[in-house]
């Protein structure tokens, strides 16, 4: 049953790859259709009848390839299937969108389905690492020089960190003899040293951490989201999908050893030095792409200090936070698309006026800024009043508002563009705007995001099967601060970051390849010296 | 116990893991970053296959059951992972070749250009 998403996207792709010369799009829309709806009625059973296990082959549990899809990874399953629809109809009439990108697009989609659902480690292991060459090749699409550069550390470093997960796994099965993940977390306790299980969590919890890019070695994803030449859908499921599928790993893994080792003060401390990096680069930047791509880490941060709070109402806000963020991230980053298609340009100063020459994606702009910034009424709100439910601690508190001022600050230098004198060049301007498909796309997802918002508990109740009642009061007393944090970021733009040369500095602050692996060593290295101290 | 025991291939595997590690630390060169990965991938593939190694285990071919059988889960994993490993070094290398023989570059800079065509 579950098989049929990974098999048919592969199929799909390898039959549109006969269409060498003539049009495969239609096929390629229609078999994507056909997976969401399939998709669809998944998750419907899932909700009404529990858990789907699929062990391959009619092998007994534990030692079949599994996949198994609970209503955490159905959700993201159905995201995914809804997302690349969504993307295919926006890239439909791109230039780019030719039989070899429909085959990448469809592929990608079948190893992200994967990786949600399987639970066989080495699997993981496969999976990641084709995508990561599927991925790499997607960034390089146009072959020019910077794209080649950025695919080539995208690919030489994620690849390097999955020879960490490899390892670890080898360490896991030279000690429990299982590679399935819910195997060895039903014989974890009986573990004799937790120490033993130190050098496996490290390398595994490296791999996943720099999958999520948190800090430091968050250095490869403005690269990989950045690069100037790649189709503005690119960056999109990068963000939106690919982002996700290391959280949903990050979860289940820190699940499996969470009975012998628990980490959540190092990731929320990690997390929150995360989450403020990247909201500080990203006021810092010009180009909005990776304006765009600092404040994916400074939003993955945010989920995993959500996700380390050990709460409920923390952990499902932080997956809430996952399903806002997929939703508001593709609108702003297919806004940047459509604007540097109209203005031939992605340099945030040279863009103004967005409103009067596109309405349309002007306010599904708007909305997306709406949504990122945590809006009363919108997802954002419901997913951030959720983490900051999940603690009473005060520093928790005050962090988590800095955290939302500093995503208001680049929110604001992102809304410049909306207003002032209309800067399109008149080679590129179309009268025509208004019947665009991609526009009506942007749009649609701005849409999803009020509405996630509006009925927000009744989303996360429809998703996840997790009922949070909101008080008005204190919802009302959020929405209170809200404003007057937008108050102090806008005073604190208008009076400090426009124009100053500190904050260009700060943002051509990059680490070079060989750094980001000793990153990635020292990474490893803290993680062991901390659990060797913790047992 | 003979004096070289402890150069078991577990040891040895790891030992060129971090040999490998240490070559992406230090090198600038892609190629020799594209080697290092190699040996790094070599190490791993070393240590898997000498994992859960009884002396005098037979293949697990057959139905004779005069000796404990080896444990041959772990070599059918390496057969994939070699497969990966081989995909992406040549995929590397077809990346280098392009840039090198379009470009001239062949070690990994700092600089960065965000202007760019397309869009």
């Amino acid at each position: 049953m579950l098989y049929w998403l990974i098999i048919v996207p592969i199929l799909i792709a390898v039959v549109n790859i006969g269409f060498f010369h003539s049009d495969s799009r239609k096929l390629i829309l229609f078999s994507q259709l056909g997976v969401t709806l399939y998709a669809s009625y998944l998750f419907y059973l899932v909700r009404t009848e529990g858990t789907v296990v699929d062990n391959m082959a009619g092998y007994p549990r534990n030692f079949a390839i599994t996949l198994y899809a609970d209503s955490i990874s159905m959700v993201l399953v159905w995201l995914t299937t809804l997302l690349f629809l969504g993307l295919l109809i926006f890239a439909y009439s791109g230039d780019y969108f030719d039989s070899q990108f429909g085959f990448l697009y469809l592929t990608l989609q079948s190893l992200i389905i994967g990786l949600f659902l399987s639970t066989d480690l080495f699997n993981i292991y496969v999976l990641l690492e084709v995508s990561t060459v599927v991925v790499a090749i997607l960034i390089m699409l146009r072959k020019d020089r910077q794209s080649v550069y950025d695919g080539m550390i995208y690919l030489f470093v994620s690849v390097i960190s999955s020879g960490f997960w490899l390892f670890g796994v080898g360490f896991l099965y030279r000690t429990f003899g299982h590679l399935d993940m819910h195997a060895i977390a039903e014989v974890i306790t009986e573990v004799e040293d937790p120490r033993s299980l130190i050098l496996p969590f490290a390398f595994i919890l490296t791999t996943i951490s720099l999958k999520i890019a948190l800090f430091p070695l968050s250095s490869w994803l403005p690269i990989a989201y950045g690069t100037p030449s790649a189709p503005p859908v690119i960056p999109a499921i990068l963000s939106g999908v690919y982002e996700t599928t290391g959280l949903y790993l990050f979860i289940r893994l820190t699940a499996m050893f969470s009975e012998v080792v628990e980490l959540n003060a190092f990731f929320l401390i990690i997390g929150f030095i995360t989450s403020i990096v990247g909201f500080v680069l990203a006021v810092a930047q010009d180009d909005l792409r990776l304006l765009l791509a600092y404040s994916t880490i400074s939003q993955v941060g945010l989920i995993t200090v959500g996700l380390s709070l050990g709460t409920d109402a923390g952990f499902w806000g932080s997956m809430y936070h996952m399903f806002a963020h997929a939703l508001f991230k593709t609108v702003l980053f297919l806004s940047v698309g459509v604007l540097s298609h109209h203005y031939g340009t992605r340099n945030i100063y040279k863009i103004r006026g967005v409103m009067k020459a596109l309405p349309v994606t002007g306010i599904a702009m708007t909305l997306g800024l709406l949504g990122i910034t945590g809006a009363p009424l919108f997802n954002g709100s419901i997913s951030k009043y959720m983490i900051t439910y999940g603690s009473d601690n005060f520093a928790v508190q005050l962090l988590l508002n800095l955290i939302n001022l500093g995503t208001l600050l680049y929110s604001i230098k992102f809304a410049s563009m909306l207003f002032g004198k209309n800067t399109q060049p008149d080679e590129l301007k179309d009268t025509n705007a208004l019947h665009d498909v991609p526009q009506w796309t942007t749009l649609t997802f701005g849409l999803l995001t009020l509405v996630s918002g509006l009925f927000g508990t009744t989303f996360l109740e429809f998703l996840y099967g997790y009922s949070f009642d909101i008080q008005p009061m204190e919802y009302l007393e959020k929405s209170l601060i809200y404003l007057l944090l937008m108050l102090a970021a806008f005073a604190l733009y208008r009076a400090w970051v426009r124009g100053r040369d500190l904050f260009a500095k700060i943002g051509y602050l990059q680490l070079s390849f060989n750094a980001m692996i000793t990153a990635q060593v020292v990474f490893f290295l803290s993680i062991i010296g901390y659990m060797y101290l913790l047992t | 116990m003979k004096p070289l025991d402890f150069i078991t291939g577990e040891i040895v595997g790891i030992l060129l893991f971090f040999i490998g590690l240490y070559g992406l630390m230090t090198k600038k060169t892609i190629v020799k970053t594209i080697m290092s990965m190699s040996i790094m991938e070599s190490g791993i593939f070393l240590f898997y296959i000498t994992i859960n190694f009884t002396e005098g285990a037979v293949p697990p071919i057959g139905q004779a059951q005069e000796a404990a059988f080896v444990d041959p889960v772990p070599s059918a994993l390496m057969i994939t992972a070699i497969v990966i490993g081989i995909g992406v070094t040549a995929i590397g290398l077809t990346m280098f070749m392009h840039y090198k023989q379009k470009h001239g570059i062949t070690h990994w800079s700092r600089n960065r250009n965000q202007t760019g065509s397309g869009h």
